[in-house]
């Protein structure tokens, strides 16, 4: 029985990738691709794209802004470690959301990542993935399943097919898992194990490499190929940062360097396929407003989302933005979400994929009233 | 026979707060809803403009357009308003 506290530290960095088209299939090759980078843990938005312009981010969290912000706008500022990303953003092929999240408010990790990858607002309530659905629907064929394949782009077709059968409770061991049962069982069990995961790491595609911009160069070289794969999602782990999170350096600025050099990365291995590409990022929620005493912040709720990608037209920060004084906070305690996250992976779909934002909204995320943003980011 | 036409323009107060209560419906607001041209309503609804693609590069909305918006607040083009005050879009100003 695999505990919280494994999942946790089981998961490192991870890149999956997936939707290769499968010529014969459909008569229309779907050219447009997406990479989702799982951010886990929970980035802190405020010190990512901080609301320079609001009196109230000074008096809430002194300590916790860095001293030479990028100046985007009268109101945003952007951390100095986003230097590839800045660069898309003065390039018209990079935008920011603020104060956004799915609307989860329960500030589980476990919980909060299903959420993020089954699309559903109920933790647990789908096997499915929003990207693995959307992919059943936009007919784009060849899923590539390994052992460790996220619930995010699982489609209606996906299970069990690799599992070990004797396996009970499989639906996501990881290779650690698999190696330590592996080694306690006996001889003759322990080969057949090891057959199965080396077959799943040839056919699934698991990168063997474990540092998110190994993994970017990887997922942006198999992309720019004609029939490679559309969909690519990169986990970074490590954001849960309750204390000595760091201001102008430190633990989640370094964490804000691995992102921006994994967009650069995907950027410059994508080549003339970054034009039909958009790549977003994903957290499970952000933090808390005020430092927590520990030099770090809590769970909280509304964040950022970092979109890059040649399918963008026009660099902007869109936000609807609640103010940060204490009646202005989630709970007194966390920036508010005003913006559906939803909404931005929705109009993510419609330009890479082309589907419709009703089919999106009903089909994929199963949910009817999920505002359309594409006008606001792809516009 | 003569005949005689009439028209009927609104008031300057009535447009305005026309304009008022249809930035009330966006992400961009008005201020009171007093049917007085401020600084806020001024802004907001060139914000709003802007952001949907309705005003030329250097174009700005002042009082004496207030009618003129009114009308095209309650025209086919509403719908289109509405849909892009939803979320307000700051563009970058960096360079």
């Amino acid at each position: 029985m695999l505990t919280r506290r494994h999942f946790l530290s089981g998961t490192g960095a991870g890149l999956f990738l997936s939707g290769y088209p499968v010529h014969g299939f459909t008569k229309n090759t779907i050219e447009g691709r997406i990479v989702v980078v799982l951010l886990e843990g929970g980035m802190d938005g405020l010190l990512a794209v901080p609301p320079i312009g609001d009196d109230n981010l000074f008096k809430q969290r002194k300590a916790l802004v860095a001293s030479n912000p990028l100046k985007l706008n009268p109101l945003f500022g952007l951390h100095p470690n986003f230097e590839n990303f800045s660069s898309m953003l003065l390039n018209d092929e990079a935008s920011i959301i603020h104060a956004t999240s799915f609307p989860y408010v329960g500030r589980s990790h476990f919980a909060g990542q299903n959420v993020l990858q089954g699309g559903m607002l109920a933790p647990f309530s789908i096997k499915t993935g929003w990207l693995g659905r959307a992919m059943d629907i936009a007919n784009i064929a060849g899923k590539a399943m390994s052992l460790e394949t996220p619930l995010i782009i699982r489609g209606a077709n996906d299970f069990d097919n690799f599992y070990p059968a004797r396996i009970k409770h499989s639906r996501l061991p990881s290779f650690e898992t698999l190696r330590l049962i592996q080694s306690t069982h006996e001889s003759n069990t322990a080969k057949v194990i090891e057959k199965l995961t080396k077959n799943s790491m040839k056919m699934g595609r698991v990168s063997q490499a474990r540092d998110p911009l190994s993994l970017a160069a990887e997922a942006g070289r198999a992309m720019r190929e004609k029939d490679g794969p559309r969909v690519a999602v990169v986990k970074i782990p490590q954001f849960d940062d309750h204390s000595e999170i760091g201001t102008d350096t430190g633990h989640h600025p370094e964490l804000f360097t691995l992102v921006d050099r994994t967009f650069g990365k995907l950027k410059s291995e994508l080549k003339e396929q970054w034009s039909n590409t958009i790549v977003l990022t994903m957290t499970e929620f952000g933090r808390t407003v005020k430092e927590n005493g520990s030099a770090g912040t809590d769970h909280g709720y509304g964040s950022v989302g970092l979109l890059a990608g040649g399918l963008i037209n026009r660099s902007s920060v869109i936000a609807n933005w609640p103010g940060l004084s204490n009646k202005d906070l989630y709970e007194k305690r966390d920036l508010y979400a005003t913006i559906d996250y939803r909404s931005v992976c929705a109009a993510c779909l419609e330009a890479a994929f082309g589907l419709d934002h009703d089919v999106i909204s009903e089909r994929v995320f199963l949910d009817k009233s999920i505002p359309r943003t594409y006008g606001h980011i792809f516009g | 026979m003569n005949t005689f036409f009439f028209t009927f323009s609104l008031s300057a107060d009535t447009s305005i707060l026309c304009i008022q209560k249809f930035l009330k419906k966006t992400v961009f607001e008005p201020g009171p809803l007093d049917g007085v041209w401020g600084k806020k309503t001024e802004s907001s609804i060139n914000n709003l403009l802007d952001q949907a693609g309705m005003l030329e590069p250097n174009q700005k909305i002042s009082e004496l357009d207030a009618n003129a918006v009114c009308n095209l607040l309650h025209s086919n083009e509403s719908h289109k308003l509405l849909e892009s005050g939803k979320f307000k879009v700051f563009r970058i100003e960096a360079d």
